[in-house]
């Protein structure tokens, strides 16, 4: 089953945004966050648990076994 | 939530910021190259250039043209004048077209992307907009 990604911009009224980047897993997070490099300068970045995350599934069969 | 980014918008796409100056119902002319020098109250030319200029009528009666410079580092510098930062474009008026810029250049690029729209939403005066991604890892 693929599990759904999905990107929310926030753009608050003095133009800052904020990206958050939902069930991404590995580095096409990151790929993708680079896509939208020309929006401005970052401020901030945090790379969360699931980035590092690339063996989730065999994880998750180990778990159930 | 696998990662998070805060981004301060800069100006840098001629198109994005034509649409977002035409949004709001300006008429903006382009100019390429050094652009030209901005006319001011009086039909004085004043000292600064653009490349993206609105006329006086458009800013307001007694006012001066408003124009985005490009910079060298590809960037838009607006050019207001004090006068009219008190007056017919304030600062809250350059923050929201900030703000529509940066929806117009976030949609150019989801595009590029090839992602999907799912939708979009105010509160507050703040925009979110959502895509849904099926090709990424």
């Amino acid at each position: 089953m693929t599990e759904e990604k999905e990107i929310t911009f926030t753009i608050s009224p003095d133009g800052e945004i904020k990206m958050d980047l939902d069930g991404f897993h590995g580095v096409g997070c990151k790929e993708i966050a680079k896509a939208f490099d020309s929006l401005g300068d970052v401020t901030k970045e945090v790379l969360k648990d699931e980035y590092h995350d690339t063996n989730r599934n065999v994880n998750r069969l180990t778990q159930k076994a | 939530m696998s990662a998070y980014r805060e981004t301060k918008t800069k100006i840098t796409d001629q198109e994005c910021l034509v649409k977002a100056l035409e949004s709001k119902g300006y008429k903006p002319e382009v100019l390429t190259g050094e652009g030209r020098q901005l006319v001011g109250i009086g039909g004085k030319v004043r000292p600064e250039k653009a490349n993206v200029i609105l006329s006086r009528e458009q800013v307001g009666g007694a006012s001066n043209e408003v124009g985005f410079q490009k910079l060298a580092d590809g960037s838009f510098k607006a050019i207001i004048s004090e006068y009219d930062l008190g007056r017919n474009f304030s600062q809250k008026k350059l923050s929201d077209l900030t703000q529509v810029y940066a929806e117009f250049k976030i949609k150019k690029i989801a595009k590029q992307q090839g992602l999907e729209f799912t939708g979009t939403s105010t509160n507050n005066g703040t925009r979110k907009i959502t895509y849904r991604v099926s090709n990424q890892g």
